[in-house]
């Protein structure tokens, strides 16, 4: 019964704080990205509500909660309903991999061990993948039940959008496992803390990693399935109210998730920040991870840097929203297709050698 | 644990290696198709050589590659021999290619790694006993044909045959893939010889692994009767035949016959010489298969209008001998149906070779039974080297078809099946009436109304002609040629 | 345990094979399909063979069956597939043939349904692993995983493995070649 509960309870106890510390970020990422652009363009943003407009998620969220929740007269109700279900799940459960610190902060609460990642598979980051693989088909299926032009076209764009990037996407971080030799998130960043950051080792993969991201997250400049100026609002054009609000969430919710990953395995996840050069001087690291205190304290480090470097990631997002134009939709595929993947694989060629020839130098 | 020898995979490696190569080039030859065709040509001439080599060579005699365990690849001399087969038939092929899409008004230069391609399937088909493995191989053969046959896209024909082909070849696969995984269920294993141990103690036992093994194997003899258009599998032979290029035709009646009958030989014997049992079995369903593909396709044959579609019943029919030849112990039969596939390789070649040069001016195929009428007159070196196809198919001395159906029709009578034998000869001559009807077409009839426009015979498909004919003829008069080394390629033959 | 969760995926798997080709509306097929991939994937990970169940998601349902969905949109056979009978060509075949078509295929379900059911217990490798961890008797992870598939892949299964690169290689330059056209 003990292992029972530690297989079911314990993680649903920690999905459920995860899901919440969730809601709460995605409702200030918003206030912050408004502030952000606003001062990117030299306004000032959303300041009514609250000292600074501090509250503003809040009357966001009252609004959307209390809005009329309208299903068009034509649309399939019962698809109508899941897809924007489909889209939340789908960014939620990658979240069940992202470990938030190291396992020197795993705690003992009443004889249950509590770790800090919620399961840690040894295909974790193959896992994430499969699984923003699923969300297409909550954008896709929103689309088509609108029962709507404008929606329809929305779905359609981002079906062919999602399937082309998730190559890259997936392409860009096998350099990144073949050095590290796992696809496990937390043995990943073990790696990185026995050697360096993997961003030195994979700028490429870095980069190709992250523009699939931004692109598979149907987010500016590859927002083309809701470009405001063709499609109206695109995919979810029809939506309003709770609904409407899903899609909102899953869209926040998958940005932090790519950024978590591009995190976790490139800029060595919840370590501290040295720049990978953490080796040197191993004194260091320890202080800035709390290695005096106990798994409470190392916990709290771990986050705190986690959620920092996250933090900074997903600064890059809103960067790129207000700073550049959309892609016209032959070029998002040109891009996609003619350059993203070949250099993906072209890369995962590199990586392979220049492996082999460390070998050999090595031997 | 074994090297890998490189040279095992070779008969595979090369189609293979020299059509996806060819695809990368295509765009920069697609300008120049005469270059490109020469290419490829050259191509289908290594995947000919080195089987050639390997087998003269001699050594082959069962040199193997894969790691660990039981192998993936098998080289042996009748994997070669087919091999050798498949090479001859795709360069016939091929020199059929340009003269008749230049005709039909399609350029198509894809048709070339294509070929390459579907020869490549053919041979990895032929050249392992891993049940994994020839499903892969049959896809590989598969896939480039279905394309092939809808080529033509300018002729509505061609399109239905691409269709109806794909569609009913995913069924069979589907078949073949359902019969894998129950034979897997029955014994735990994946390789022949493997299986062929186990299928003997499941026997034995019997029960409900025993149900599993025969579903199973039912369902992979469903499929490969479909590949081969085995009555009453064959629905789609008939407008697949007629659909497709005339020259995609001629390579997929021969070469896929040639590659599914080559699983055969070592799917049903070798899994029979470990089990008895199991031979009982099988036997009377093959017998059933063969007697059915010998009259249906002969009495249907009779009846049609178009030589393409007669000679796609034809074909039917001549699955249905070849069946027959399965029968027969595993030395004798193995020699009989390897000899015969050489017969029918180069007699069926040489008919579609004519028939592909009847086309209209509008690159529709003109193969209507009444535009041979007279061809004597006309083109007297077409109408004879005709004649000599259609003797030899209906098995008339001293054509090489006779002594294909000879042999066949004695062995069956000596290993203790004279009603199959009965069949057989009736079936034949039956069959005989309508490749005669060909002839005195040719032959008596006077010239009416026009010739069609492609009936002018260039440098390849002449070449083609005559090859086929110079060999169905010496096939005929000499069998001993090539009967002797294949009965000591059969004699060595023990299941895998 | 192992058999109460074996026994939901499975019934799900079931539901959704048997929606795919209820519904009438193909979106709802496709819906169907996914959920039957989506079982089929929590099979895998019952097994304990978590990267098969993985790739079968991202392969099927991410790539394929949206694949699938776009197709389905694309030709806007949502008002054509109300009406199943009204894309067909030639005869149709009579209502006798389709009854007997399904009594046999029903019958071949439960001829090998039986036989299968009467196989003793064998040593799949993977079975029970679930049950192991939840009696705390930790294992599992180590089957199924990438290194085993990869081992495999690149010495028993390396001919194989080519020879799958290759064909998927024809299917995608025949299904340019058949429907490119030209200008």
């Amino acid at each position: 019964m003990q292992t029972f509960l530690e297989a079911f309870l314990v993680p649903a106890i920690q999905a459920v704080v995860v899901v919440l510390l969730m809601l709460l970020a995605v409702a200030y990422i918003t206030l912050l990205e408004r502030k952000v652009i606003a001062f990117m363009q030299v306004r000032i943003g959303p300041n009514r509500v609250g000292p600074r407009g501090l509250l503003q998620p809040i009357a966001d969220v009252v609004k959307l909660l209390l809005k009329e929740d309208i299903v068009p007269a034509k649309a399939d109700r019962f698809v109508f309903w899941l897809a924007p279900i489909l889209v939340t799940m789908t960014a939620i459960a990658a979240l069940a991999v992202i470990p938030w610190a190291g396992t020197d902060a795993t705690l003992h609460v009443l004889g249950y061990e509590i770790r800090p990642v919620i399961t840690d598979v040894n295909v974790g980051i193959i896992y994430v993948l499969s699984i923003s693989s699923i969300g297409v088909f909550g954008i896709v299926l929103g689309g088509w039940a609108s029962h709507s032009k404008y929606p329809l076209l929305g779905g359609l764009r981002s079906a062919a959008q999602m399937i082309s990037y998730e190559v890259p996407l997936g392409l860009a971080i096998i350099g990144a496992l073949m050095i590290a030799e796992t696809a496990s998130t937390v043995k990943i960043v073990e790696w990185q803390a026995r050697h360096t950051w993997l961003f030195w080792l994979q700028p490429v993969g870095v980069l190709l990693f992250y523009i699939a991201g931004v692109a598979e997250n149907n987010r500016a400049p590859f927002d083309l399935p809701e470009a405001e100026s063709e499609l109206v609002a695109g995919f979810h054009t029809e939506y309003s109210g709770m609904k409407f609000a899903f899609f909102f969430l899953g869209e926040y919710i998958s940005m932090i998730v790519v950024s978590a990953l591009v995190v976790t395995i490139y800029f060595g996840g919840w370590l501290p920040i040295t720049f990978g050069l953490g080796y040197l001087v191993p004194a260091i690291p320890a202080a800035l991870s709390g290695a005096w205190g106990g798994p409470g304290v190392h916990l709290a480090f771990g986050v705190f840097w986690f959620a920092l470097k996250t933090f900074l990631v997903l600064y890059v997002y809103l960067w790129l929203r207000a700073t550049f134009p959309r892609y016209r939709y032959d070029q998002l595929m040109e891009v996609g297709w003619k350059f993203m993947i070949p250099v993906s694989l072209a890369w995962i060629l590199f990586t392979g050698v220049a492996l082999l020839a460390f070998d050999a130098l090595a031997a | 644990m074994p090297e890998f020898e490189i040279q095992v995979v070779l008969p595979t490696l090369v189609p293979a290696a020299y059509g996806l190569l060819l695809l990368l080039f295509t765009p920069a030859l697609r300008d120049d198709r005469r270059w490109l065709w020469a290419v490829s040509l050259g191509g289908m001439a290594l995947a000919a050589f080195f089987p050639a080599w390997l087998l003269f060579r001699a050594g082959a005699t069962g040199e193997t590659a894969g790691l660990p365990g039981r192998p993936m690849v098998v080289m042996d001399p009748l994997s070669l021999w087919l091999d050798l087969l498949f090479a001859i038939a795709g360069f016939l092929a091929l020199l059929l290619v340009p003269a008749y899409l230049d005709r039909a008004r399609a350029h198509r230069p894809e048709i070339y790694p294509l070929m390459l391609l579907a020869v490549a399937g053919m041979t990895i088909l032929v050249a392992t006993t891993n049940l994994v493995m020839i499903f892969l191989g049959l896809e590989v053969l598969s896939i480039p044909l279905y394309v092939m046959s809808g080529l033509t896209r300018e002729r509505e024909a061609s399109i239905e045959a691409a269709f109806k082909y794909f569609l009913l070849g995913a069924v069979a696969a589907a078949f073949l893939v359902y019969g894998i995984a129950l034979v897997y269920a029955a014994t735990g294993h994946l390789d022949l010889g493997d299986v062929a141990t186990a299928a003997g103690a499941v026997l034995e036992t019997g029960g409900a692994r025993a149900g599993l093994l025969a579903a199973g194997l039912a369902m992979i003899l469903v499929a490969f009767a479909f590949k081969v258009g085995a009555v009453p599998f064959h629905f789609w032979a008939p407008d697949v035949y007629q659909g497709a290029p005339t020259p995609v035709t001629a390579f997929m009646a021969v070469g896929t016959k040639a590659a599914a009958f080559g699983v055969l030989l070592r799917l049903l014997p070798g899994t029979a010489g470990a089990a008895e049992a199991l031979a009982r079995r099988w036997l009377p369903v093959v017998a059933a298969l063969a007697v059915a593909t010998m009259v249906g396709g002969n009495l249907v044959a009779l009846v049609q209008v178009r030589v393409k579609r007669m000679l796609a019943w034809s074909s039917i029919a001549h699955a249905g001998y070849l069946l027959l030849a399965l029968l027969a112990p595993l030395a004798i039969g193995a020699r009989n149906l390897l000899f015969y596939l050489v017969v029918y390789t180069f007699m069926t070649i040489g008919a579609f070779a004519v028939v592909s040069l009847f086309q209209e001016e509008e690159g529709d195929d003109a193969d209507q039974l009444d535009r041979f009428a007279g061809l004597w007159k006309r083109r007297p070196l077409l109408a004879i080297a005709m004649g000599i196809f259609m003797l030899s198919l209906a098995g008339i001395p001293p054509m090489g078809g006779f002594t294909g159906k000879y042999v066949i029709f004695v062995t069956a009578l000596r290993t203790g099946h004279p009603v199959l034998a009965a069949v057989m000869g009736l079936a034949a001559v039956v069959g005989a009436a309508y490749y005669l009807r060909v002839i005195t077409t040719m032959f008596l009839r006077e010239p009416s109304g026009e010739l069609p426009a492609g009936v002018s015979v260039s440098l390849a498909p002449g070449l083609v002609l005559a090859v086929s004919a110079v060999l169905t003829i010496v096939l005929g008069l000499a069998p001993g040629l090539v009967l002797g080394p294949l009965g000591e390629i059969a004699s060595g033959m023990i299941g895998p | 345990m192992e058999l109460l969760v074996f026994s939901i995926l499975a019934g799900l798997a079931l539901a959704g094979a048997i929606g795919v080709i209820l519904a009438r509306n193909p979106v709802y097929s496709a819906l169907g399909l996914l959920l039957g991939l989506s079982a089929v994937a929590g099979l895998f990970v019952v097994l304990w063979a978590e990267f098969i169940a993985v790739v079968q998601l991202m392969v099927y349902a991410g790539g394929v069956l949206v694949l699938f969905l776009f197709v389905i949109m694309l030709v806007d056979l949502e008002q054509r597939g109300l009406d199943t009978d009204a894309g067909r060509i030639g005869p149709q075949p009579s209502p006798g043939w389709r009854v007997a078509a399904a009594m046999l295929g029903i019958l071949f379900t439960v001829f090998v349904g039986a036989l299968l059911l009467q196989e003793p217990a064998r040593e799949v490798p993977g079975a029970g692993a679930l049950d192991a961890v939840l009696r705390g008797g930790g294992g599992g992870g180590a089957l199924g995983n990438l290194e085993h598939v990869g081992q495999l892949l690149y010495t028993s299964y390396l001919v194989p493995f080519e020879l799958a690169s290759v064909l998927l290689l024809v299917a995608m330059i025949g299904a340019v070649v058949l429907a490119h056209r030209e200008r």
